[in-house]
């Protein structure tokens, strides 16, 4: 009986604590759906008296051009996956089992930009974006991002605990190193890469404060970016359920795609953090 | 000029070729890490203007100027405080509700789960322009349902601590996950030895859960350090810094002076304290951690 009325309570209280987590996300779906007076009039009301759904989108839609949006996102986003698998993964391999003379010393090179991240590197950054012309273009946004310091950590841990004997078999059969890495690592590691991709994609589709300095263009600008200016806009004529609606654009496709695929997210951001 | 293929030679081209697979990263590491750390170093001495045009030598004048400003102390109390408190809260709130989520009774894992982590793949972006509206004075429904009319985002004693709150929303399921993960990788037969031992069927958590997270609950603080830099965004849109300098942290302080207001040469030396923060805090975290998890083990 004690153990019963422990259960109830246990799972009330979790019941009640997620319902306070997905408030927010709930209530952007609820201003979504709502008009405008009665936003302004009943925020508290759940069930709008008319669904204008489908109303505000067009609005929101024919405001700017979210499909370029969602394209410049899109290309940005694979582009800094591309780069950063092609520098991270020879590194990884390399600090994880290669042995040449100042590795240790190169790798606290890696280390330190861990702590260092782009945001506390920013203006002179900036400078140097300014100077390389890249202002205003989409490798100016990628630069920074090029080299993730914790994909090198990430793929040199994966790395090292493959067995050494496979290697000195395959050196033995003749294969390069370069051959090694390519076609018995790198399938061996898939799902370490995996669970970076998923971390890194996500990163860049949510990537704000970096993309909108580099840019002033407005055909240059991502989701988020586009996203919040539109917000701000929307939002000083009180437009709630027009930003909602913005905001549901940026949203709906990574949560549908968090939904599906929620095993391999929970997993890819657990193992960034175990290491 | 042909090269001998002496064994010594092989052995030396070997090692090189080995250099080719860091090179790529390498020279971006030293490009925006290095080089960034020892330009503004650089800079921080000097007075210029956004296109250089002139180049004066100042000596420490930005660095008199900042420790007299007194903006820049309560930029940095600010900074101090959110990021102490978004770790904190973030850290203690996971480890609570995994445990919760971890208990057999619970009924609704995967749901639980879902809810919780959704608001970190979230934009912060998104957070912040729901939260603008979830606050507004007159027109939230927070104000709505406790029937009161507070300034949420423009209060100088409560702003900061909004933001905190929303941050610690945004990251606390990344922390619930990871503790959840450790302490499904406890094994069983400890927590039973326990209670066979000790007759007792609490105290369990204090005495094998938290001691067991030891390296977990090390590498979820590190990481919600790092992770509170990323608070630019959401002082962006929701603040910007105000009301006065309440919500302003060193990061955005940064980009107010550097970028936006184009004071280079103080922007930099800003920028030079934040690397010798970042620098100190490591050394005495990692120094303190290897201690206390060998200490552990």
């Amino acid at each position: 009986m004690r153990n019963k009325g422990k259960e109830f309570v246990l799972n009330v209280a979790i019941l009640v604590i997620a319902f306070m987590a997905l408030m927010p996300l709930l209530w952007i779906f609820v201003t979504a759906c709502k008009s405008q007076p009665e936003i302004l009039k009943e925020p508290l009301r759940i069930i709008p008296v008319r669904n204008m759904f489908l109303e505000n989108l067009k609005t929101v839609w024919g405001r700017c051009d979210w499909i370029l949006y969602f394209k410049n996102t899109l290309l940005l986003t694979v582009m800094i996956w591309a780069v950063q698998m092609l520098v991270a993964i020879p590194a990884g391999y390399a600090f994880g089992v290669l042995k040449f003379p100042g590795k240790d010393l190169l790798f606290l090179l890696v280390l330190t930009r861990l702590m260092v991240s782009p945001e506390s590197t920013m203006l002179a950054n900036y400078l140097t974006v300014l100077k390389l012309n890249a202002y205003d273009t989409r490798i100016g946004i990628m630069l920074p991002y090029v080299v993730s310091a914790q994909a090198i950590f990430m793929f040199r841990q994966a790395f090292k605990q493959l067995p050494s004997s496979l290697m000195e078999s395959a050196r033995i059969d003749g294969c390069t190193d370069f051959r090694y890495m390519l076609h018995v690592g790198i399938p061996l590691i898939r799902p370490y890469i995996l669970s970076f991709s998923i971390i890194t994609c996500v990163f860049q589709w949510n990537a704000f404060f970096w993309p909108m300095l580099i840019t002033k263009s407005p055909d240059k600008r991502i989701l988020p970016v586009a996203m919040t200016f539109f917000g701000l806009q929307a939002e000083s004529g009180s437009e709630w359920g027009l930003t909602m609606m913005a905001a549901l654009i940026v949203t709906v496709p990574l949560l549908l795609t968090f939904i599906i695929f929620q095993k391999q997210f929970i997993n890819s951001f657990v193992t960034s953090g175990i290491k | 000029m042909r090269l001998v293929y002496t064994r010594k030679n092989r052995k030396i081209i070997r090692v090189l070729k080995n250099y080719l697979y860091v090179i790529p990263a390498l020279v971006f590491l030293i490009l925006f890490t290095a080089y960034p750390i020892m330009r503004s170093v650089y800079l921080s001495f000097f007075d210029t203007d956004s296109v250089f045009s002139f180049m004066e030598f100042v000596g420490l004048k930005h660095y008199t100027e900042m420790f007299h400003n007194e903006v820049f102390s309560e930029v940095c109390l600010n900074t101090l405080i959110y990021g102490v408190l978004q770790v904190v809260l973030s850290t203690v709130l996971g480890f609570l509700i995994a445990l919760a989520a971890n208990s057999k009774r619970n009924r609704f894992k995967s749901f639980f789960k879902v809810s919780l982590f959704y608001p970190y793949i979230l934009p912060w972006t998104v957070g912040a322009m729901i939260w603008m509206y979830l606050l507004h004075p007159t027109r939230g429904i927070v104000n709505a349902l406790l029937n009161t009319r507070i300034q949420w985002l423009n209060s100088y004693d409560l702003t900061l601590y909004v933001l905190v709150f929303i941050s610690v929303w945004k990251t606390v399921g990344f922390n619930f996950l990871l503790f959840l993960s450790g302490m499904q990788s406890i094994p069983q037969e400890l927590y039973e030895a326990y209670s066979l031992e000790s007759g007792k069927s609490f105290g369990a958590v204090k005495h094998i859960t938290i001691p067991m997270l030891g390296p977990t609950t090390f590498v979820a603080v590190l990481l919600a350090i790092v992770g509170s830099f990323q608070s630019v965004d959401l002082i962006y849109i929701m603040t910007q810094g105000r009301p006065g300098n309440s919500t302003n942290t060193l990061i955005y302080y940064i980009y107010q002076e550097g970028i936006a207001s184009w004071n280079i040469g103080y922007g930099s030396a800003l920028s030079t304290f934040l690397f010798l923060c970042l620098l100190i805090f490591t050394i005495l975290y990692i120094w303190l951690g290897e201690r206390k998890v060998q200490y552990e083990k």
